[in-house]
């Protein structure tokens, strides 16, 4: 994360303050809910384990229940969804408005995502299935990023998203801290783990140009990575379009599989 | 030589003799066509006669992810884990792999000798399989053999119906005592031959690669690359790692872990502000292959690569290094009117030896808890801080080092020490607000408490100085360290002559160092210039960018010594206003910026060339980097 974006958060939660902890001092959050599969919203995580911790450092002023934004300003917003209709472009904004720090969650949020994907980790048929239909590809109404209409203070990335993540930034901010967002492969993590390389078992792989953050989840269950956190900084795609096209894709279809999830990406979109 | 016959069905019973004196690590299948190194359990699981495992050994002395500290932020005090000595056997490692150690052994000793590797790694012992060479073993030009028994204790050819076993060292002999093998009747069959190979003797790489910054294969290699790090990842004897703070939810307790980095990231040279320090692609592919067949063969007269073969048959773009190698010896050869600075060919330099075992391992990553004295806003973004070390110990740096400025739950910073050594009992720290650490700084009080490793670098030679007219020139935040330099040359006037400082900023309210200024602007003693890029209505200073300053400067170029220091695009443009002055190079200090996590020459992010910025520098002389790609 480059200076420019790390905008900082006044969320102040000092040592000290946090051992004096008055209920005023909490954080105010708020969760608001677009167009999405649901896999990320945070309702389906399972949070009961950890929400006791959380809720001695913030207070939920608005929940995604709560359609409509009635809080006079929450310190952290969490957003999760990508942008379909002009009705969400309106709250978007009114929604940024309120906010000190608002975290795009989820790829549909930060990428405009594939919104079609299930709640559970996507299996091999399901992705087959995706990878077929280029409805899919081509959503009929354009899903644009969360940072296509409003500025975005962070992005938690993945499709879904996973709770360990959302922890993390969670704890981050809550220090006053911006997280970090790596921006490095997903090839970095799966080969921490020492996992045996996709492609060594005749399959493809868009780990070389996806950042990483996942610890390589699809790899380290022998499944390819398609990309759904969203691309590196300066991703070489030709060398990628390159790679696929010699392990047996048509151009074409290669250039399909990078745009699945990063088409607003790689058209521009965001960043 | 006794070579003992070990029939390839009594292999089980060795591992299990083996098992019953200490644990034993060895390769075993993954996944549909990979080896890894694994604890054994079961021996049948034991696969002796493999191609390449995906990490090599050095897995489990510098592992993957490692904790370095754990920390408490309620109490802010830390603790570390403790590190356990292997003590095991690790058996079935192909030479190279061997060679590989052997190589970080030197690294992680060289300098500072790294704790955490060393305990990890001491008493281990190495029990060698040769292997048969396929389409991408090399070591063979890398003067490693198959049958190569460097660093073994005990070494196991492969032969019909078994295996050869040859005992290299004492501890060898001890681990097959008990367990009765006849001698071998014949003689060794030949090893398989190498299928790769680089076309030139290893004592002419050197030379080569005096040559090769240009080359056009680079760039194109550049062009297939996708930057994903595999090749790092995999190679036996990168070392490069990044530390990174991690908070549990309660926001309480935390750990400092570090984990493998990949200079074949774009992230790797990146700091705050969003500078990256090797941008394209092709200069981090040629900083790669340069460390390792230049860099550090320069030092040890060995090539850093041991030709394992691993990133090239990992690298989905089918990018090989064997191949970078031979264009770059062929268009060397063709271009052999080429005359370029003599350098002696590596195989006759002495070599520095491996690792040193005799030195004394030291903790490198804790810090010291300080105490902050006093904070005082400087500008919008910048604060001072004074600092005091436990029971008034003293800092006892030199002008133009640095510290690691630790925080926990954010991590490590390089901080200038920006007070001269002649201040005592506390010293300063000028910080800027620019991210994670820099931000939490900013809102520490007086009391608290924060960790402190170093003085780091090298510092100002002011044996260099004295006597000379130190002419200081300071864009925005460079004037941080060379305030520890003007003090000093301040506490001892008499000691050197002219002090001229030349201070630019972008704008007056972003100038440092108030109540200094007011002094060193009225000391009769002290040149002392400023100018702003950018004034407000109520500036009545100069305005101009700093190089504006520099040709209005009365020198004598003959006794005045140069200290810069600014951001990095400051140096080009201040540079060629000296030069337009005729102001001789071989004066020009430069103290420069890069990514740190470790400040002790270990996590490989301040490289330039096969310069660590963290030990080597940050100070330069100007003509020992003027040539250097990266530099500036
Ligand atoms: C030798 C040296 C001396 C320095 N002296 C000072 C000084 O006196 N005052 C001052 O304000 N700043 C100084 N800096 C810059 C300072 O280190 C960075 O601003 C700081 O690391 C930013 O950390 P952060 O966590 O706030 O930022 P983030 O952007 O959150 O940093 C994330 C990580 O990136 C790395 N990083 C980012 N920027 C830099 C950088 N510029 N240099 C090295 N690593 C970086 C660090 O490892 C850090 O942990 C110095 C840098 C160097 C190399
Ligand atoms: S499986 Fe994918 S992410 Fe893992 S190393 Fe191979 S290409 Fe990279
Ligand atoms: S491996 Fe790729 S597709 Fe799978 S979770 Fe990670 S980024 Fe998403
Ligand atoms: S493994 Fe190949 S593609 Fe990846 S960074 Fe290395 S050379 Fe480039
Ligand atoms: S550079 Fe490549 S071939 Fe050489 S040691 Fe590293 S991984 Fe092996
Ligand atoms: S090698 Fe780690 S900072 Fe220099």
């Amino acid at each position: 994360m480059s200076a420019k974006t790390a905008q900082f958060i006044t969320i102040r939660l000092s040592r000290a303050s946090r051992r004096r902890s008055k209920m005023s001092k909490k954080a105010r959050v708020a969760i608001f809910d677009f167009t999405g599969c649901e896999g990320c919203e945070l309702n389906h995580l399972n949070f009961e384990a950890q929400l006791l911790d959380i809720l001695e450092h913030v207070e939920i002023v608005e929940w995604r229940e709560a359609m409509d934004e009635k809080a006079d300003g929450y310190d952290i917003a969490f957003v999760e969804g990508s942008l379909s209709t002009p009705d969400c472009i309106t709250r978007i904004h009114k929604i940024r408005r309120k906010a000190k720090f608002l975290v795009a969650v989820g790829a549909c949020a930060v990428i405009g995502g594939v919104n079609a994907m299930k709640n559970t980790r996507p299996s091999e048929e399901i992705r087959e299935e995706v990878y077929g239909k280029d409805k899919y590809l081509f959503p009929s109404l354009p899903a644009l990023p969360l940072s296509a209409v409003v500025k975005v203070d962070f992005n938690v990335r993945g499709c879904p998203m996973t709770q360990i993540e959302f922890l993390k930034v969670f704890t981050a901010l809550v220090m006053g801290k911006m997280p970090v967002e790596p921006d490095h492969s997903v090839c970095v993590e799966c080969k921490l783990k020492e996992n045996e390389c996709v492609y060594d078992k005749g399959m493809i792989c868009l780990g070389p140009v996806t950042r990483a953050g996942c610890d390589a989840h699809c790899p380290s269950f022998g499944q390819y990575c398609y990309g759904c956190r969203g691309l590196v900084s300066e991703p070489n795609l030709k060398a990628m379009e390159e790679i696929l096209v010699n392990h047996g894709l048509s151009m074409d279809e290669a250039h399909k599989r990078l745009l699945l999830f990063n088409a607003n990406q790689i058209e521009g979109v965001t960043s | 030589m006794t070579r003992l016959m070990l029939e390839q069905g009594r292999v089980d019973d060795f591992i299990r003799h083996l098992q019953a004196q200490r644990p034993v690590y060895a390769p075993r299948r993954k996944g549909q066509s990979s080896y890894v190194f694994a604890p054994v359990d079961d021996p049948n699981d034991v696969v002796l006669d493999y191609p390449r495992t995906l990490h090599s050994v050095k897995k489990y002395f510098l592992p993957p992810r490692e904790e370095l500290l754990n920390f408490n932020l309620k109490a802010n005090s830390y603790g570390q884990p403790e590190i356990e000595t292997a003590n095991a056997i690790m058996l079935g490692v192909h030479s190279y792999d061997m060679h590989a150690v052997l190589r970080l052994d030197y690294n992680l000793a060289k300098g500072n000798k790294e704790r955490n590797y060393f305990a990890r790694r001491q008493g281990t012992l190495f029990i060698g399989v040769s292997f048969s060479p396929d389409k991408f073993h090399f070591s063979g030009s890398l003067g490693i053999s198959p049958y190569d028994t460097t660093g073994f204790d005990l070494f196991l050819y492969k032969v019909d119906k078994g295996f050869a076993l040859e005992i290299i060292t004492a501890m060898g002999e001890k681990l097959l005592s008990g367990f009765d093998l006849p001698a071998l009747g014949v003689p060794l069959p030949p090893h398989g031959e190498f299928q790769q190979h680089i076309y030139v003797p290893q004592s002419k790489l050197s030379e080569v690669f005096d040559h090769s910054q240009e080359n056009a294969v680079w760039e194109e290699e550049a062009a297939r690359c996708v930057s994903c790090g595999t090749c790092n990842m995999v190679c036996p004897t990168c070392y490069c790692f990044d530390v990174e703070d991690e908070v549990d939810v309660r926001v309480v307790e935390g750990t400092r872990n570090r984990r493998w980095d990949a200079c074949m990231l774009r992230d790797f040279t990146e700091v705050a502000g969003g500078e990256v320090f090797r941008h394209k692609s092709a200069a981090r592919q040629r900083h790669r292959v340069y460390r390792k067949f230049k860099y550090i063969s320069d030092h040890t007269g060995e090539p850093w690569c041991v030709g394992c073969g691993r990133c090239t048959a990992y690298c989905t773009a089918n990018i090989s290094i064997v191949s970078i190698v031979n264009r770059l010896v062929n268009d060397y050869e063709k271009d052999s009117t080429a005359r370029l600075p003599q350098t002696q060919p590596i195989i006759d330099r002495a070599r520095e030896g491996h690792s040193d075992p005799a030195g004394e391992a030291k903790d490198l990553y804790s810090p010291v808890m300080a105490e902050i004295k006093s904070v005082q806003q400087m500008t919008d973004l910048e604060k001072l801080f004074e600092i005091q070390l436990p029971d008034g110990a003293e800092l006892n740096h030199k002008p133009g080092q640095f510290v690691e400025l630790s925080l926990f739950g954010a991590g490590e910073a390089p901080i200038s020490i920006s007070s001269s050594p002649a201040k005592k009992g506390v010293f300063d720290l000028g910080i800027r607000k620019v991210g994670r650490l820099t931000e939490m700084m900013h809102r520490l009080q007086p009391g608290d408490r924060v960790g402190i490793r170093g003085p780091f670098g090298n510092g100002f030679d002011l044996e260099k100085l004295k006597g000379k007219d130190v002419l200081i020139i300071a864009g925005g935040i460079g004037l941080v360290p060379l305030r520890s330099l003007i003090n000093t040359v301040i506490a001892d006037r008499e000691a050197y002559g002219r002090l001229i400082i030349c201070y630019g900023s972008k704008s007056d309210q972003e100038l440092l160092f108030g109540n200094e200024r007011k002094m060193w602007d009225e000391d009769p003693s002290i040149e002392f210039h400023v100018t702003v890029d950018r004034g407000s209505p109520d500036w009545t200073g100069k305005i101009g960018v700093i190089t504006t300053l520099i040709p209005e400067l009365a020198l004598d170029l003959e006794r005045t010594i140069a200290c810069i220091c600014g951001p990095p695009i400051m140096y080009r443009f201040v540079l060629l206003a000296l030069k337009s002055k005729r102001f001789p190079e071989e004066n020009i200090y430069l103290s420069l910026e890069r990514r740190m996590k470790c400040g002790v020459g270990k996590c490989g992010h301040c490289q330039i060339n096969n310069s660590y910025v963290c030990q080597d520098g940050p100070v330069y002389h100007y003509p020992a980097i003027k040539g250097l790609k990266e530099a500036l």
